[in-house]
């Protein structure tokens, strides 16, 4: 099946954005490599050393993944055999079967084996919960690594195009339970069953949305006012466990069991050292360096039982790393635009697509980050009591401004925000056909209400002053206006006061 | 105070010294490239002082180093600082993002 989707893909997208590199050439795709191969022998100890898998250890546990795909399946049975375990747990402790065990567990377990790959993150938002993708992280776990490349936002130059282009799309799935769905304004059959849902992962999950979204800016590392930027935001890495964890995976793969560097590595470079600085052209330079590096494998394997589990937690390791990185290097982009689909599934209304334009905006001197959304929403399918498939037109923007520092407690933070929706048509809920009104015990006639005077123009304008208490604790004040909502015509001025926790803050810890 | 590491004559570790030396490390890169050092071990222990010091153990330990540059194939230089003297260059290579965690084996006599 791989195969063959495979062979579609090629067939209608130029070679040269799939064009496959050998083990060994993606092992040497680096200057320091590249440098040393091509200078005359015999060449200086220090420059052979940099050619070598301790200098080199992402790249060489990529070498091994590649050239000996039993490291990779020994991670997937790792994975696998992990959520069978989790299984069990969850079986355990729900045995009164009133939820969806196996549903349940079958999203984290998903999960667990797609983040093995870098393919999938998760987020949970109050009782939604949205995994989301990078096309190329899933395209690699679909159809193979070595055809598309890891790629990392801070060196997409020298990335094949077509996992260029892969990372750069990303796609979201979000479930929410159905008993959230059902909260308030449920609409219930006079068999008491509740509207249809999306059930993919059982009978307590449904799909609220699916989305895609394609980012049309980079970095650029060439811009003067970038390199400041870069080096503000980076110094969050050194704190990060991430980093920590990957500099502990590269001493376990080359370590024995004292936790000191392997004689059996001693022993290799040893050997393959003066091979390496005598090879008599760059060719020579590589298939020793191949030759090499696969009796390296061998004799690593041989004396360490572990050795493929250890080269899959480097991998994994320097994906999480890299993950983290990314993510820093994205949110310092000055110019951002991407451009996204949210196909939605409301409960109670009617299914919609909605095309929006995200730009935002951080001026190289300023703390102050401008965003602006434009977007359309089309129902996806003419609804009982609509008038037409075109919804409604969304405008929006918001000024985030970081305040002085308050001392001990970090930056407060000043957002203004505003927000334009024109309602094409007044709003419509839908009920299925004899369905009783929700909190009422009035039979409804058709399949769908209208909700008059709803259509037209909705404004919406706060401002919130986010207050610091600590690194992990904020304390948003906000005031919201608003003219009237989607699907009550009334105007409305709250006052929010709000307390959020950075779970991740103290797991970074 | 003079230098403790020096290079290696054979292939089996990279850098050798006398037990006990005081090392202090640093990474340098031209001015535009933001070269950073992140993280730095030596012989299983994080080094948190700055800049990052230790004491040269016997046998053969890790020097396990992460560096960060904003841009990817910039030259970088590790270097030992040593006293008033010079410093002397231990590494020089070019940034891979692919590859920001380097190893090295420091065995020391």
């Amino acid at each position: 099946m791989h195969r063959y989707i495979h062979f579609a893909l090629s067939a209608c997208l130029p070679g040269a954005l799939f064009a496959q590199m050998t083990p060994i050439d993606a092992y040497m795709n680096t200057e320091t490599i590249r440098q040393t191969a091509q200078s005359p022998a015999p060449r200086i100890d220090r420059d052979v050393q940099n050619t070598l898998p301790l200098a080199n250890s992402q790249r060489f546990a990529a070498y091994v993944a590649a050239s000996t795909p039993a490291i990779d399946q020994a991670a997937l049975r790792q994975a696998i055999e992990d959520l069978r375990l989790n299984k069990l747990v969850g079986n355990t402790v729900s045995g009164g079967g009133t939820t969806s065990l196996v549903s349940r567990v079958a999203v984290p377990g998903l999960l667990g084996i797609a983040t093995e790959f870098g393919g999938v993150l998760q987020s949970t938002t109050g009782m939604t919960t949205t995994l989301r993708g990078n096309l190329l992280g899933i395209t690699r776990m679909a159809f193979g690594n070595e055809q598309f490349p890891f790629c990392t936002e801070a060196d997409q130059s020298s990335c094949p195009k077509g996992s260029q282009w892969l990372r750069r799309f990303s796609g979201a799935i979000s479930f929410e339970t159905t008993s959230t769905a059902a909260g308030g304004g449920t609409a219930a059959t006079s068999s008491g069953s509740r509207v249809p849902v999306t059930a993919l992962f059982g009978t307590d999950y449904r799909m609220s949305s699916w989305g895609l979204r394609f980012d049309l800016t980079r970095n650029d590392p060439d811009d003067p006012a970038y390199a400041p930027r870069w080096g503000a935001a980076i110094a969050a890495l050194k704190t990060a466990p991430e980093s920590a964890g990957l500099l502990a995976a590269v001493e376990s793969l080359f370590s024995d069991a004292s936790g000191r560097p392997s004689p059996v590595y001693g022993d290799w470079t040893a050997a393959a050292g003066p091979l390496l600085k005598n090879a008599p052209s760059e060719e020579e330079y590589k298939r020793i360096l191949a030759e090499q590096l696969d009796l390296l494998i061998v004799r690593m394997a041989a004396a360490n039982v572990n050795f493929a589990a250890r080269v899959a937690a480097l991998r994994r390791g320097f994906l999480n790393y890299a993950a983290v990185r990314d993510d820093i290097l994205r949110a310092i982009q000055s110019n951002k635009v991407s451009f996204e689909y949210t196909n939605q599934h409301p409960a109670n209304q009617f299914s919609t697509s909605n095309f929006r334009f995200i730009y935002s905006h951080t001026p190289s001197r300023s703390q102050t980050l401008v965003t602006a959304n434009a977007a359309m929403t089309f129902y996806n399918a003419l609804p009982v009591g609509g008038k037409g498939r075109f919804r409604d037109f969304q405008l929006a923007g918001q000024l985030d401004r970081r305040l002085g520092e308050i001392a001990n407690l970090g930056n407060a933070v000043a957002t203004f925000g505003a927000y334009y929706q024109w309602m094409a048509e007044d709003a419509l809920i839908k009920f299925g056909p004899g369905n009783t009104a929700p909190g009422s015990a009035i039979t409804l006639p058709g399949t769908a209400a209208t909700l008059l005077g709803t259509k037209g123009h909705i404004g919406i304008v706060q401002g919130k002053l986010t207050i610091p208490a600590g690194s992990v604790v904020k304390i948003p004040l906000s005031v919201t206006w608003s003219n009237r909502t989607e699907l009550i015509n009334q105007k409305d001025i709250r006052g929010q006061v709000g307390l959020t926790i950075d779970l991740d803050s103290i797991f970074k810890r | 105070m003079a230098c403790c590491l020096t290079p290696s004559t054979t292939f089996r570790e990279d850098f050798t010294g006398a037990v006990g030396c005081k090392v202090t490390i640093g990474v340098k890169g031209p001015p535009s490239a933001g070269v950073q050092l992140l993280q730095i071990r030596y012989a299983k222990v994080t080094l948190t002082s700055n800049p990052p010091e230790f004491n040269i153990v016997a046998g053969a330990n890790f020097l396990t180093v992460l560096i960060e540059a904003s841009k990817p194939g910039v030259l970088v230089q590790l270097v030992e600082t040593c006293g008033a003297g010079p410093e002397q260059v231990l590494d020089r290579f070019f940034f891979d993002p692919m590859n920001p965690a380097r190893g090295y084996i420091v065995k020391g006599t």
